[in-house]
């Protein structure tokens, strides 16, 4: 029993050697109801489960106020309010906040770091996976032209590299403003028109540095992850991953949304039919279909986890442009 | 004779803590982790482990986390400053990112034994410290050794392959016997030795814990360790062919929407029973083979509880955004508890014993040592 006089001289027991001052001897935080620790200055520790009384000694004989942490978890309004700020906040936060960051971050990262990470990347890929273009040269300096005449802004080394991986029609941007088209995607294509836009959405890639803006929210996206699971032990791994990369295909999805905007502003202010846009990437679509043996069973549910948003959606855009002139 | 003098009696382990109480330390401490940028996490982790710790009891006195939060921080506040540099190296130049992930490996070790001291040192249970020896020279044997045979036996391997892929007009296609006998062999070999090295490495930490002045023990024989490898593969392989089977009877049956859907969970399945069941027998094996002086513990959790404890826990964490964590980690507090027990001839007299000595050795090393990074 721990005794406490009128005057705040306190003991373990009546007839302890061991007094102090309620002022003097240390008290564990409260968590919860579990057991708290007085631990007196000459040593001897009492242990008890009676938390209400404990705080009650301490309102008694301590001016400072403390144990804010617990305050709040037995504050409800306080809990309630957390667990709307906690959803709100880092539903809004992931949202809007890490994608409006990143680009200001991407924008402060030298840009000699995109020339190295692109070299580097298309030098693998070389090795491994690509193969020269079987397209004829003269088919090979006009897409070039096509290439050099499109407009770009930034100061990044364009170049297109055409190669060849069989069957996978295909285009890609690196970070140094190398640009893939592969023989297949070529050969899909009715004419240079829509290779050519194609070419600019890439284009739109580089000139917003998506790579880098994806690299951060990346970043941006685990400390989040970390921050509210804490310590999950691995067993509930999955649970962190099924929305991260539901929450990473959102944000693939928002910078493919904003290459196709740059290249559909492109094609308007050079005055360019935007439908080509539209044509090739239905036929890149179809194609992909084909390729798929049972159809569209549960493809509408693996929407949310694609990189790039849904086909109809992204055409859309670039035919109403020309119906509404 | 003596011995049935005094019988061997059974304490329990017990879990007080309630999901309703957790949840509010757990959503105050988001709150404030958020609000302060992050760096209320330090006293955030302490209050959880602090309400873990506390609420689990064996004979009737509860486990103590002792830690400053503010060593906790400045750990947390190194592991990033670690982090950035490795990441903006292997920005700048692809040897220094070689060289940071070099520096990185080699300091594991010395980072995981720190933590264990870390750990140990501010746990106690009736005011007795845990306490952790930290020997680094055993910890960078222990992975050293095998890396370096696995590097060298690796190394002969991709050398031997090359240099049958070097002779003009060879394709990975034309094998070469003694190439890809090593190629296949020394993967195999890792995978046969790794239950012993895992064996070693229970032990390397089991017998470096102490509490107070008595010394835990740990001994298994490598036969338990195999057994729970084969059956986990059994169940793996055996799981993941009836699902197969199971798929292209729905498939067959013209029910292929039901596949594609319930597929991507189902595929699932085997891996979390064959999961669950390894790190179940894995737990049961390590505690129920420690031992601190004249008292030993069983632990006897169940593979179909906890596979249940695991997929519930899942469903519940997904459908309400996460805010079920606290829930299902009290209920798997509760369970691991109510399936410990210490068993002990005379705990009081063990418990004067431990307790003796309990401040010596203990302060020497702090500063430098005292700190836990995980990375």
């Amino acid at each position: 029993m721990l005794h406490v006089d009128q005057s705040g001289q306190a003991s373990i027991d009546a007839n302890s050697a061991a007094t102090d001052h309620f002022k003097q001897i240390d008290i564990s935080a409260r968590i919860g109801n579990s057991a708290r620790y007085l631990t007196f200055s000459a040593g001897p520790r009492f242990e008890t489960l009676e938390n209400d009384a404990v705080d009650a000694l301490c309102r008694q004989w301590l001016t400072k106020k403390y144990g804010l942490a617990d305050r709040l978890e037995r504050n409800m309004k306080v809990v309630f309010a957390a667990i709307v700020v906690v959803l709100v906040g880092s539903f809004t936060f992931l949202k809007y906040g890490i994608p409006a960051l990143s680009k200001p971050i991407a924008a402060a990262i030298p840009v000699s770091i995109d020339q190295r990470l692109g070299s580097d990347t298309i030098k693998a890929l070389d090795k491994r996976f690509l193969k020269p273009s079987t397209l004829s040269a003269q088919r090979q300096k006009a897409l070039h032209k096509v290439f050099a005449e499109l407009p770009k802004y930034s100061n990044h080394a364009y170049q297109l590299l055409l190669r060849n991986t069989g069957k996978m029609a295909n285009a890609f941007a690196l970070p140094n403003g190398t640009i893939v088209m592969t023989d297949a995607l070529v050969r899909l294509a009715d004419n240079d028109a829509q290779l050519g836009s194609i070419m600019l959405h890439e284009i739109g890639h580089v000139e917003h540095r998506h790579s880098m803006q994806m690299i951060v929210r990346q970043g941006g996206l685990s400390l989040v992850l970390l921050m509210i699971t804490g310590d999950v032990n691995a067993a509930s791994n999955i649970i962190i991953m099924l929305p991260g990369w539901l929450i990473q295909a959102s944000y693939s999805q928002s910078l493919e949304w904003e290459a196709d905007t740059y290249a559909l502003e492109a094609m308007q202010k050079r005055k360019l039919d935007t439908n080509v846009f539209a044509n090739i990437m239905l036929k890149l679509e179809t194609q992909a279909n084909a390729k798929k043996k049972d159809g569209n069973a549960g493809s509408q549910m693996f929407d949310y986890l694609s990189t790039h948003p849904p086909t109809g959606k992204r055409t859309e855009r670039f035919r109403t442009v020309e119906t509404g002139e | 004779m003596d011995d049935a003098a005094q019988p061997r009696k059974d304490y329990p382990f017990e879990f007080t803590g309630n999901a309703g109480e957790y949840f509010r330390i757990w959503i105050v401490n988001i709150l404030l982790t958020i609000v302060t940028l992050g760096i209320y996490s330090a006293w955030a982790k302490v209050r959880t482990n602090q309400y873990f710790y506390g609420n689990t009891l064996v004979d009737g006195s509860a486990f103590e986390y002792t830690a400053d939060p503010v060593q906790i921080l400045k750990g947390r506040l190194l592991a990033v400053a670690i982090l950035i540099a490795y990441h903006v190296s292997g920005f700048m130049s692809a040897t220094g990112g070689l060289i940071g992930a070099a520096i990185l490996m080699l300091s594991l070790p010395a980072l995981m034994v720190m933590a264990l001291r870390f750990r140990m040192r501010y746990t106690s249970w009736r005011n007795i410290k845990f306490g952790f020896q930290p020997d680094f020279k055993s910890a960078y044997l222990l992975f050293g050794v095998p890396l370096l045979v696995l590097l060298t036996l690796s190394g002969i391997a991709f050398f031997l392959v090359f240099k049958t892929l070097a002779v003009p007009g060879a394709t990975p296609e034309d094998p070469n016997t003694a190439a890809f006998f090593w190629l296949f062999a020394v993967p195999l070999l890792f995978a046969l030795a790794f239950p012993v090295w895992q064996k070693m490495y229970y032990q390397f930490v089991a017998n470096r814990v102490q509490f107070g002045s008595a010394a835990f023990g740990f001994v298994a024989t490598i036969t338990q360790f195999y057994f729970i490898y084969i059956i986990a593969a059994v169940i793996l392989v055996g799981g993941a062919a009836l699902i197969a089977g199971l798929a292209t009877a729905f498939a067959a049956i013209g029910l292929a929407a039901v596949e594609a859907v319930v597929g991507i969970f189902v595929v699932t399945l085997p891996m979390v029973v064959a999961g669950a069941y390894f790190q179940t027998r894995l737990t049961n094996i390590i505690y129920s083979n420690l031992k601190l002086g004249a008292v030993d513990f069983s632990c006897r959790l169940k593979v179909g509880r906890m596979v249940y404890l695991y997929l519930t826990n899942s469903i519940a964490i997904v459908l309400s955004l996460g805010l079920m964590i606290p829930w299902a980690k009290v209920r798997m507090a509760k369970y691991r508890a109510e399936t410990m027990t210490l068993r002990a001839d005379d705990l009081a007299g063990f418990q004067a014993a431990a307790a003796v000595d309990v401040s010596a050795g203990g302060e020497e090393i702090a500063g430098m040592l005292d700190i836990e990074i995980g990375i």
